[in-house]
């Protein structure tokens, strides 16, 4: 009989631990009906889709570098721009209907930086400029000298402690995911985007940490991509790998999770002279191998990634543990080390997991 | 060893059980102590999580960066630009004070006019952190009207269900509570705000507030950078303010602390008594060779079954309590304290665990005092002790006054002021203690001889009070705090109604939406009121602007003046070389009639916003005038040198040369008759005290009942005297009147002792707490009536507690009686 | 002059009435003990007497009190003027001294008198205690304080029960002596229940009680 209480009591106090839901992160019942869609009767044009979009309800520019220093030591930064389109009943005197997120993260071996910003469309201190090209948030400022975003030159902070001034150069071309830049996501293919990266950056600048002034160089990674269809209740989440093989060869690999469907894989694979192949769903397997806790919930953060396509069988692994963004938005950003079949490094992100 | 202490625990019970009522008043004790403990905790929390009392500024309180002239305005791109350089931390806002309709509300669906709130926009997208939001910048729309939030108490007086509509721009939802914004302010994002016709044209920005704190490097390096039409100014240190809010918790928790010491008391003398009836039994035990260690060890778990039992029921006797008043309480925090109070959940298990711990530990130690004789006696002969000697008595008695004056004395603080106050309560339990038995003994003496009764009822008060020391201390506390606080609110309440007769001398006031122009006509018959906003050091003032004439001087009582001479006051503050300044300001700085003191540049309105009306100037302190319950340090001014159009408060005293001519300005807002307001005022001072009076009330009827049950329990050891006396042919009745005597007479010494410490208690709440907590004082009044309540409450309880047992004595003469000791 | 005539008691729940048919007289100035086994009846008899209780048949006279009494307040004027009661256990008033203890019976009659006090407080050696509290005295002491009381208003019977009940041989012998001769020298009849033969045998009337009745034979 005790022992029969004590197991209920025990039930009792050990409460549900539930595994972690997967929800959505940009998630609005605000009308995606109302924004422009995706589709392939407006195709991508670029240059003069390098610009803001504001029919659509999601847009981000997005900056991803894997740099060293003269010590070899490694460091993952992000720089990321991101729209919403918001449903406004009123006509504001002040601002458009537009609101800027910016993302600004740094990883050292030891530390770790990150800030959050937001503000208006329309008052004037945030938004993304055509020509010459430029994103701005604030006194975050992504300058190019030309209607392409690179050769640009970045300069921001992150928590008042880190002033981050670096240049990207291209050295290949853009480079349009799936159909010309349209981005299929699901089986049904309900979810898409418009897509298009620049993985041929190279970077060199210098991270200002307090009074320290280090020295960088390394590779970088742009994405911009802008949808509407995204934006739903539907789509939990995903994982984004971006890579830079050793070889020179490029990765994008994308699995897309959908409420009550199975995990769409996508992916691009990019050799060094710039050609391109798209990988289908059955020619790409994005499987995790193994779970880091964090706020006490798994995160799968060690990969397998493996394509018939290039023999392609690679292991993908944090270079260090608890690389988690905070905030408002929280997921996980992150540099990478890739070993197997093509080594290389690189950038990972998991959105739904929290 | 396990065995043998249950074996004495169960023997222990067993006597429990034959005389019932001794653990009986332990376990009520302890009852009253863990509910009225937990219910002043459980209410305190509430308050601490509606962030009552919190000295942290408004977010919105910080440095600013405002235009320096009204013609060159502060614009959009002055604050892009501020951004762009980096000073992320400050944020853009506008205000309109122009008046907001509610278009319906609980009271009426006819729409009403809410006056003195400011909507102000903010730039809330810069600084999530100010707005409570869990969803994305998308989601933060109303159902009608766009979103707003105030703070709880301006919530309540807006008290708006429907759409609140703006003289220009888009209509607002009714606001949402949040801590922590600023007076008769609804905030709303600056997208909000700039709707309609309203565009930051016609509009301009008011300031950029910095919602973070900016370092003396980035001040200059911005000051340094900014356009010439633009300045920076830097925060305004807010000095922790004492308010109405701030003295409901003091009252609370010192309410709080004297249920417990009284509890405490009842406690130990329910121990003693318990114990002192047990002892022929202990010392068989003992004579049998029981150590004193099993004994105390046997007590102490005789104790925990006895907080075993009471813990849990006093915990959710003061769960249910807070439960019921929570609904007061929160209507009393909105509207009287501008505050939320959140109903409390506690964690039940840990809250019951923690009484249990803390009242056992506490019994465990009381226990080690109360039973040394218990479980130290081996014979009867060796427990009679004498009391300690009369030089002793002295001796004590002098240090016992002398540390309580140099406390009194020395205290300049509020928690000193509080510490002086318990000493106070100690040290007259200390004399009861020590003098009450020689002060009967004196009684007996002059007793007439040939009065056999008489003489027995004052011999028998006087044995009663060396046997019941702890309960007349609990009672002489419980009456004691009672006197002070009835003298000290009976004082203040005279002292309010006094002050507000005095200051409110116009027959009637108007609050108006109109400009002062509108009044510039009517000179005879109006007098206009004017407010501002300075500061002295660091500290923030009110500006009023006061009339200068002889009726005027009448109206302002004046409780320190330059030089003792009230004309000479008056003259200087009439040319405008001298200000008066409230009580709360003289304390705070410590500054005193003929002083010189440096007023900061005064801006109108109720904040420091937009440019100053006048510059900083060192000015003399003309006169001190007293400002009860007024949280705020205050400066008055001379109409004739502050009366600024922006200035006017909307209020407007009014002399009507007949009744019928108040009439005219009904039209212009709201007429409040004098004597009204002076009605509404007291009332809501009444209604602040209303729950402490109800814990002053109840901890006096607690401690004259656990006085009563003492006297109950010793009334069953001198029932063979009892017998001896109706041996002897006294009457039945002559006992009980006898009996009854002796207790009254007892009750009544101890209550004139406890009236020169209450109105000493009085005297230290007025002088010290409230000087130092709330930096103002009042007149003490000692009002015979109020005194005469105390003690008569008190006497009255203890009287109608003895009815029963004495109508129960019966005593039946007993040829074989069993030993008293 | 007492005269008991024909009282029987008897107390629910006990087989036999516990006085049956009783009856003795006492004259006036001369002492009766009555000896008996415990529980034999002897403090039931003296309650009876004293009229703390009444019996169930019988009538019992005290000079010219007519006992049982017709209402309490009549009893409690008898106990006050006519009675004084020496209880086995002292029972003095613990917050009086000595000499308010004493006084409290004749103050309580209103025929106080300090000198006859002093005198009778003479008889029992008791005068050097009369400031002192009456719950700082020894057994001795305080027996002979209850005695004091019982005589110094100038009752018309004394009774006393078991009054060296708790006291040691020396102490007893002095308080019984005291006892008699104090009575004899007032001339106050009294009425004295003991076990010890040494107090039975210094009254004028020695009686024993048996299966509720009073013999002046001894038991074999």
């Amino acid at each position: 009989m005790k022992l029969l209480w004590t197991a209920i009591i025990l039930m009792l106090l050990m409460a549900c631990t539930e595994k972690p839901q997967r929800t959505s992160l940009f998630a609005s019942d605000d009308g995606a009906a109302r924004q422009a869609r995706v589709t392939s009767a407006r195709p991508m044009s670029l240059p003069d889709d390098h610009t803001s979009h504001p029919d659509y309800q999601l847009e981000w520019w997005y900056l991803t570098f894997v740099l060293e220093d003269s010590q070899e030591r490694q460091y993952g930064l992000q720089f990321t721009l991101f729209r919403f389109a918001t449903e406004q009943d009123y006509v504001s005197n002040w601002s458009d209907s537009q609101q800027w997120m910016g993302h600004a993260s740094l990883h050292s071996p030891d530390n770790h930086w990150f800030e959050s910003r937001f503000a208006a469309g329309g008052v004037g201190n945030a938004g993304v400029n055509a020509t010459p090209f430029s994103a701005t948030l604030d006194n975050w400022q992504w300058q190019s000298t030309t209607e392409r975003p690179f050769p640009a030159s970045l300069r921001f902070t992150i928590e008042d402690t880190v002033r981050v001034d670096i240049s990207a150069s291209p050295e290949g071309p853009y480079v349009k995911h799936g159909d010309n830049g349209i981005s299929i996501k699901s089986a049904g293919g309900q979810f898409r985007s418009y897509y298009y990266s620049q993985p041929f950056l190279s970077a060199t600048g210098e991270l200002h940490i307090d009074e320290q002034v280090i020295s960088v160089s390394g590779k970088a990674w742009y994405d911009h991509e802008w949808t509407s269809e995204l934006a739903r209740d539907d789509a939990l989440g995903w994982d984004w790998f971006s890579i830079h093989f050793d070889n020179g060869d490029k990765l994008m690999a994308f699995q897309m999770h959908v409420n009550q469907e199975e995990p769409y894989t996508t992916g691009t694979y990019i050799k060094q002279d710039g050609s391109v192949t798209t990988l289908q769903e059955t020619e790409l397997t994005i499987r995790a191998v193994d779970t880091e806790m964090i706020n006490d919930k798994p995160v799968p953060v060690k990969w397998n990634i493996t394509s018939a396509t290039n023999n392609l069988n690679i292991t993908v692994a944090p270079f260090k543990p608890g690389q988690w963004n905070p905030g408002r938005f929280s997921y996980y950003e992150g540099r990478v080390e890739v070993r197997g079949s093509h080594p290389g490094s690189g950038f990972m992100e998991l959105t739904g997991y929290q | 060893m396990l065995n043998r202490i249950k074996l004495l625990l169960l023997t222990l019970l067993a006597m429990a059980r034959r005389k019932p009522w001794e653990p009986a008043l332990i376990i009520v004790a302890v009852i009253i102590a863990t509910a009225g403990l937990s219910s002043v905790w459980l209410i305190n929390e509430g308050a601490r999580q509606g962030d009552i009392a919190s000295d942290a500024p408004s977010p919105l309180a910080g440095a600013r960066i405002v235009a320096s002239k009204s013609t060159s305005p502060l614009t959009r791109q002055d604050y892009v630009a501020v951004r762009k350089q980096g000073f992320t931390q400050f944020i853009a806002t506008s205000e309109d004070s122009r008046s907001l309709v509610c278009t319906g509300s609980e009271i009426s669906d006819e729409p009403s006019v809410l006056r003195n709130i400011t909507l102000l926009g903010v730039d809330m997208l810069a600084a999530p952190s100010l707005m409570p939001s869990a969803a994305p910048p998308a989601r933060q729309r109303a159902a009608t009207g766009m979103t707003t939030f105030a703070a709880p108490g301006v919530v309540a007086d807006i008290n708006c269900l429907t759409e609140i509509e703006r003289q220009t721009g888009d209509n607002l939802a009714p606001p949402l509570p949040v801590n922590g914004l600023p007076d008769n302010t609804v905030i709303i994002s600056l997208a909000g705000f700039y709707t309609g016709t309203v565009t930051p044209q016609s509009q301009p920005l008011t300031a950029l507030i910095a919602v973070a704190p900016i370092s003396e490097s980035d001040a200059k390096q911005l000051k340094d950078n900014l356009p010439a039409h633009l300045v920076f100014e830097p925060a305004s240190a807010i000095i922790a303010k004492g308010n109405l809010s701030e003295s409901f918790r003091l009252n609370l928790w010192a309410m709080g602390v004297l249920m417990g010491v009284v509890a405490l008391f009842i406690v130990i003398n329910a121990m003693l008594l318990m114990y002192r009836s047990r002892l022929p039994v202990a010392i068989r035990l003992r004579q049998l060779g029981v150590s004193a260690r099993l004994l105390q060890a046997a007590l102490v778990g005789e104790l925990a079954v006895y907080c075993l039992i009471s813990t849990p029921i006093g915990v959710f006797t003061g769960l249910i309590v807070t439960r019921q008043l929570t609904p007061v309480l929160q209507q009393t925090f909105a509207a009287l304290f501008d505050s939320a109070f959140v109903s409390p959940s506690p964690f039940l298990l840990t809250t019951l665990a923690g009484a249990f711990v803390i009242a056992l530990g506490a019994l465990t130690v009381f226990s080690f005092i109360t039973a040394r004789q218990l479980t130290g006696a081996l014979s009867v002969s060796a427990l009679r002790k004498p009391g300690p000697g009369m030089l002793t008595r002295i001796i004590l008695s002098l240090v016992a006054v002398s540390t309580t004056t140099l406390l009194v004395w020395l205290a300049n603080s509020t928690l000193l002021a509080l510490i002086s106050v318990a000493a106070v309560l100690l040290a007259g339990c200390l004399l009861i203690i020590l003098w009450l038995p020689a002060i009967t003994q004196q009684l007996v003496k002059i007793s007439p001889a040939h009065k056999p009764l008489l003489r027995y009822i004052i011999a028998s008060t006087s044995a009663l009070s060396g046997k019941t020391r702890l309960a007349v201390c609990a009672f002489f506390i419980a009456l004691s705090a009672n006197i002070g606080m009835n003298v000290m609110t009976d004082s203040f309440r005279q002292a309010t109604a006094d002050w507000l007769s005095q200051r409110l001398s116009a027959p009637a006031y108007l609050y108006t939406e109109q400009p002062h122009t509108a009044f510039e006509n009517r000179v005879k018959g109006v007098k206009l009121v004017y407010e501002g906003f300075s500061n002295v050091g660091q500290i923030s003032v009110e500006i009023r602007s006061f009339p200068g004439d002889d009726e005027a001087q009448q109206s302002l009582a004046l409780s320190e003046v330059i030089n003792n001479d009230t004309a000479q006051a008056w003259q200087l503050f009439a040319q405008g070389k001298g200000v008066f300044i409230n009580q709360q300001l003289a304390f705070r700085e410590h500054l005193q009639a003929g002083q010189n003191m440096t007023l900061g540049p005064v801006f109108t309105g109720r904040e420091r916003r937009g440019s100053p009306v006048m510059p900083a100037a060192a000015v003399v302190v003309a006169g001190i005038y007293p400002d009860y319950g007024n949280p705020s340090a205050q400066v008055m001014l001379p109409i004739s040198r502050y009366s600024p159009p922006g200035g006017f408060a909307g209020v407007v005293a009014l002399y009507p040369e007949t009744a019928g001519a108040i009439s005219q300005y009904e039209e212009m807002g709201t007429v409040y008759i004098t004597d009204d307001l002076i009605d509404l005022s007291m009332q809501t001072f009444d209604r602040t005290f209303v729950v402490t009076d109800a814990l002053n009330v109840a901890t006096l009827l607690v401690a004259g009942l656990s006085f009563a049950i003492s006297i109950s329990v010793l009334m069953l050891d001198i029932k063979p005297q009892l017998s001896v006396l109706r041996g002897m042919g006294v009457y039945q009745w002559q006992i009980k009147l006898a009996l009854l005597s002796q207790y009254m007479l007892f009750c009544l010494i101890t209550a004139l002792l406890a009236l020169p410490f209450g109105i000493f208690l009085a005297w230290v709440f007025i002088a010290r707490v409230n000087r130092y907590a709330f930096y103002w004082v009042y007149t003490m009044e000692i009002s015979i009536g109020v005194l005469l309540q105390s003690v008569l409450l008190s006497m009255l309880v203890v009287f109608v507690v003895l009815l029963l047992p004495l109508g129960r004595v019966s005593p039946k003469v007993d040829l074989r009686q069993e030993a008293a000791l | 002059m007492i005269s008991i005539d024909s009282i029987s008691k008897h107390f629910e729940g006990q087989p036999a009435p516990v006085l049956e048919h009783l009856s003795v007289e006492v004259a006036d100035g001369t002492s009766l003990s009555i000896r008996g086994a415990s529980g034999s009846g002897k403090s039931t008899l003296l309650s009876l007497i004293a009229g703390f209780d009444t019996p169930d048949r019988g009538t019992i006279t005290i000079g010219r009190h007519a006992l049982p009494f017709s209402d309490s307040k009549a009893a409690d004027n008898f106990r006050r003027d006519e009675l004084g009661v020496v209880f086995q256990s002292y029972n003095l008033i613990d917050c009086l001294n000595v000499w308010d203890n004493i006084a409290f019976t004749s103050r309580l009659k209103g025929n106080a008198d300090d000198e006859y006090q002093h005198h009778i407080m003479h008889l029992l050696a008791i005068e050097t205690l009369a400031k002192k509290p009456a719950h700082q005295l020894s057994g001795g002491e305080q027996q002979r304080v209850a005695i004091a009381r019982a005589l110094v208003h100038k009752p018309t019977l004394v009774l006393a029960d078991e009054p060296t009940g708790n006291l040691d041989e020396a102490t007893s012998e002095m308080v019984a002596s005291a006892l008699y001769q104090t009575c004899a020298s007032l001339r106050t009849t009294l009425v004295v229940v003991t076990h010890s033969n040494d107090v039975a045998d210094r009254a004028n009337m020695l009686r024993w009680l048996r299966h509720g009745q009073l013999s002046a034979d001894a038991p074999c």
